[in-house]
């Protein structure tokens, strides 16, 4: 996978969080993987298609997934992954992942995103592709946030 | 199926005038205008329209600002905003707002109508579209199971109340992207799904590889027939899947808030295999 496909991610980060409410978006490590996503708890997975077709997983911890859902929604205490911090999730995915269709679009690049399907269980693994994917660490605030992105051209 | 109601947020009498002319004689029915913000969100809580075309500069607020509005009133508002400007930052602060499409003044007329069309196809025709998509989604689960594995299958179906589908074993995810934006999720127990990979193998030995992989393709396979036989009937609706996403677990609880689905469960002699098929809008 190009790693320049990773570029309106990051950008897309960088724009909608501060939108959202947080102060300090940072890059951790990037690396190459071909294995399962192992999901940290909460993994909300988006498809893209059109000239870049693949999946995103979006992998965080229940506790990561409540703080961000409860900073979106102006510091109401968030206790458990209910129906709002829920709804709250799959918004940011969508508006991330919405932002970095636009990124591409700016390169020329035509995508199209499906809705989010948040995933919440015990134990479970994700496969956002059938070749590499790259995964890129991002913490958010102090929430971190991995993006498993599987895309090809 | 009554009109489609259009409420019209412009501060220009031209162009409220250029774009009523438009949506004369067809689907559409203008049933308002509003020529500044506060009168856009009191018409929009009396009128109640089907959807909102909104100018981004109006004399007291921006377009934005007035969508964040009436998005506050109802948040499945239909809004397209249009506007003389149209750069990537406006696009992107409508977009998370919750603004649904924007054009670019002019506005061309078969753009203006395919617009708010597809726009409303999330709204009311939506569960009649679903129902109708339905029943090719079922035939091609029951083809590809007697084609591809030799099996027969007695097939339920019911929609589902709950945004959240439990799924064990494994699950396959499909986006469906296009006019009707939505996700299919074919899910099998390990063991049915290894038989079913078996079968399609004629017996072979198979590894925990295989059967994923299998599976991945048979959900490829029964999602893309269905969606290019939908492509053919609905012209224009250009639907498309995405490469399927895998998931593995003993308990996956998998969430889509904003869709409406169907789950369809088809029995088979080497067990369950279940296909919920969840389209976006409807509610």
């Amino acid at each position: 996978m190009d790693v320049k496909l990773i570029n309106p991610f990051v950008d897309a980060v960088a724009t909608v969080m501060p939108q959202l409410g947080f102060q300090n978006v940072s890059r951790g490590k990037l690396a190459v993987k071909d294995q399962y996503v192992s999901s940290q708890g909460v993994t909300v997975l988006i498809g893209m298609t059109n000239d870049v077709r693949g999946n995103i997983a979006y992998n965080m911890s229940e506790e990561t997934a409540r703080s961000i859902a409860s900073t979106m929604m102006m510091g109401m205490p968030v206790d458990k992954m209910d129906d709002m911090a829920q709804s709250a999730i799959s918004e940011l995915v969508n508006m991330v992942t919405a932002n970095a269709a636009i990124n591409f679009e700016k390169q020329g690049i035509s995508v199209d995103i499906s809705p989010p399907s948040l995933a919440v269980g015990e134990n479970f693994k994700v496969k956002v592709s059938s070749t590499k994917y790259l995964a890129l660490e991002l913490l958010i605030d102090s929430n971190a946030l991995e993006l498993n992105i599987g895309l090809g051209q | 199926m009554g009109k489609i109601r259009v409420l019209i947020v412009d501060d220009s009498p031209f162009s409220r005038k250029v774009m009523a002319g438009t949506l004369d004689q067809t689907v559409f029915e203008v049933c308002g205008f509003a020529e500044n913000g506060w009168e856009a969100v009191e018409k929009f809580k009396l009128l109640c329209p089907d959807v909102v075309t909104m100018d981004m500069n109006l004399p007291d607020m921006d377009g934005l600002v007035c969508s964040r509005e009436i998005l506050s009133i109802d948040s499945n508002a239909k809004i397209v905003m249009a506007s003389a400007m149209r750069d990537d930052s406006l696009i992107s602060r409508g977009y998370s707002i919750g603004v649904q499409a924007f054009l670019q003044k002019p506005i061309k007329a078969p753009e203006l109508l395919d617009t708010l069309r597809q726009v409303c196809l999330n709204n009311r025709s939506n569960q009649e579209w679903q129902e109708k998509y339905l029943q090719y989604f079922i035939s091609s689960l029951q083809q590809n199971l007697l084609q591809m594995a030799g099996l027969e299958s007695d097939v339920s179906t019911s929609p589902d109340s709950q945004p959240k589908f439990t799924a064990r074993g494994i699950a396959i995810i499909l986006g469906i992207t296009g006019k009707q934006t939505g996700r299919i999720i074919l899910n099998a127990t390990e063991q049915t799904a290894q038989k079913l990979t078996q079968r399609i193998l004629d017996g072979a030995a198979v590894d925990e590889e295989d059967v994923l992989n299998s599976i991945a393709e048979v959900a490829n396979i029964i999602g893309g027939h269905s969606v290019s036989v939908i492509n053919n009937i609905y012209r224009g609706v250009e639907l498309r899947l995405t490469p399927p996403g895998i998931m593995c677990g003993n308990s996956i609880d998998i969430i889509n808030p904003k869709l409406s689905s169907f789950n369809v469960i088809a029995e088979t002699e080497i067990g369950t295999l279940n296909l919920n098929i969840g389209f976006a809008g409807g509610k």
